[in-house]
């Protein structure tokens, strides 16, 4: 009762700093009428986590919940230690699963570009609060800080970047009242870079590339067409199959009261640990992610038997008969 | 007193093997003799949890040696078991040692997993060259086909647990470290951070596995794992 208590207090809190900020900065989360955008399907790219045209390069211990597709490249460098939760295609291995997540990766792109705009999107978004929509922004995507998204598990988020998406190091997406992470959509027009210990929600689709720096989790996925992925100790997991995040509270936002900037602090930092899925904490022992070192060099040309030591036996053994049979049929012959 | 003996072994072997001579008449060795059917053959069966190395081992501890060869006729190893855990990069060890170590003729079982002959997935891995290039313990493991026989002999206890290749595979090293593979090679526990798992299917799973494909020099390692797997037979 007492632990009901203290969690509805803090939601008010947090409620009250979305209310404050929403009124303070008169974003489009008050205006924006309820738009019914429509999440674009993925296809067979449903069950990945990263889509890459070229190079997928991973530097620490990398996970991901769903498959790896790379198409039609092949180079994919730093698994082991990286691990893919799902299944590895690339131009090399099983390329045809590759060239199909990469065609429906193409497709929903086409989708998300061609969604008409509902508003816009053109400053950094450090501090909005959106509604669902779809947001055009006429240069490039920028996040210094926490953006809130707030709807239900039905709203749908498009964001669309002509050119970039970056975020500063520790940024935040956060969702309030129930969003889904799978109808969180990300069309980048060339390159995404997600700044240290950023944590990202949402289906990021850049024409180009994305790279997630040190440390970033990501729940949804890293998809793109024409150039590669780069990872570095990263956490990618699925977008739908998280657990609801604990926003879904249906707490009115009634006070707003004392928000200071050391309470906003705390209650972002709160909501977002439950929002982002981390691996489970219930191990026993640490997971194995890699098969033995089982070899000592390269093996030797004489390991394989039948070599150039075993011809050159033969071949003495061969001369030096056929000079005993002359010399025995010299000796013959002057005998006779 | 013979009597006496040979009661206590007519009540013995009552014992042993049940109702069929409890009620032969006894005291009388040429009875007992008659009527006792076969013995039965001593069970291959491990105990339900059996255990080579204790529980509480780290499995960032050294290499141990446990009492049980490895035999795989078709390709003339015979190898001491070596229980090794894992590399500080979570992977299953792999002893090296230098030029002249006996590591290149011993096999690795990883402890993390199941026993040999357990119901679930136990992981045995050997080298397949040494340090000069030559064959080493699995040096022809690539050469076993479907239906070669693997024993498993627990000097200890007597006991030898057959198993029989059901398939062959070689994987890249990329392909080793998705989650698939992984469960293949060592079961379901160990690649989600667990103890070893019971099999689904309820069979005694083992995995043989060495280096194989081409020496890459940029990593100072081969390219590809090759994966035995092989189910036991009564």
């Amino acid at each position: 009762m007492k632990h009901q208590a203290i969690s509805n207090s803090r939601w008010i809190v947090n409620g009250g700093l979305t209310a404050l900020v929403a009124g303070a900065m008169m974003v489009a989360f008050s205006t924006t009428p309820a738009w019914s955008a429509t999440s674009p399907s993925l296809g067979t790219a449903d069950a990945a986590s990263v889509v890459a045209g070229t190079t997928v390069t991973n530097t620490g211990p990398t996970t991901m919940s769903g498959n790896l597709d790379l198409f039609p490249g092949t180079s994919v460098t730093g698994f082991p230690p990286g691990t893919v939760g799902g299944v590895l295609n690339t131009g090399a291995i099983n390329p045809a699963a590759a060239n199909a997540a990469m065609v429906d990766v193409t497709a929903a792109y086409g989708v998300l570009a061609g969604a008409p705009a509902t508003g816009s999107a053109n400053t950094d978004l450090n501090g909005l609060v959106f509604g669902p929509g779809v947001y055009a922004a006429s240069s490039g995507l920028s996040l210094t800080g926490t953006v809130t998204l707030q709807g239900d598990a039905n709203s749908v988020f498009i964001f669309k970047s002509v050119s970039t998406l970056i975020t500063g190091p520790g940024s935040r997406v956060l969702l309030s009242g129930g969003v889904s992470p799978c109808n969180v959509w990300w069309q980048v027009g060339s390159s995404a870079t997600l700044g240290s210990t950023t944590a990202f929600v949402g289906n990021i689709l850049a024409l180009t590339s994305i790279s997630l720096s040190t440390g970033v989790t990501l729940q949804g996925r890293a998809l793109t067409q024409t150039g590669g992925v780069t990872l570095d100790s990263n956490v990618i997991t699925s977008a739908c199959s998280a657990a609801p995040p604990v926003t879904t509270t249906t707490v009115a936002p009634t006070t707003t009261t004392s928000t200071t900037s050391t309470t906003s602090t705390t209650s972002t930092t709160s909501t977002t640990s439950t929002t982002t899925t981390t691996p489970v904490s219930t191990t026993t022992t640490p997971p194995i992610v890699a098969a033995p070192v089982t070899g000592g060099g390269p093996l030797s040309p004489t390991a394989s038997g039948f070599n150039g030591t075993f011809l050159g036996y033969m071949g003495m053994l061969l001369g030096g008969g056929l000079l005993g049979f002359e010399g025995l049929r010299r000796i013959r012959a002057r005998r006779s | 007193m013979g009597a006496v003996v040979i009661v206590m072994f007519a009540m013995a072997a009552a014992f042993f093997i049940g109702a069929a001579v409890t009620h032969a008449p006894r005291g009388s060795a040429v009875t007992v003799a008659v009527t006792r059917p076969p013995r039965p053959l001593p069970t291959t069966t491990l105990r339900s949890s059996p255990t080579l190395t204790p529980r509480s081992m780290s499995l960032n501890a050294a290499p141990v040696a446990v009492p049980v060869v490895v035999e795989i006729p078709s390709i003339h190893v015979v190898s001491n078991l070596l229980a090794v855990g894992m590399t500080a990069a979570h992977a299953m060890a792999a002893p090296e040692g230098g030029a002249n170590s006996p590591y290149w003729g011993d096999t690795f079982w990883y402890r993390g997993g199941s026993v040999p002959g357990a119901v679930g997935t136990a992981t045995i891995a050997g080298h397949i060259d040494n340090r000069y290039g030559q064959y080493a313990v699995f040096g022809l493991l690539s050469r076993l086909v479907k239906g070669d026989l693997i024993l498993i002999r627990y000097t200890k206890r007597g006991l030898t647990e057959r198993f029989v290749v059901t398939s062959t595979h070689a994987y890249t090293l990329a392909q080793t470290t998705t989650r698939p593979v992984l469960n293949l090679i060592y079961g379901t526990g160990p690649p989600a951070g667990r103890p070893a798992q019971p099999s689904a299917d309820g069979l005694a799973h083992l995995s043989l596995i060495t280096c194989a494909g081409t020496w890459d020099y940029a990593i100072a390692t081969h390219n590809e794992r090759l994966v035995v797997s092989a189910v036991r037979i009564r």
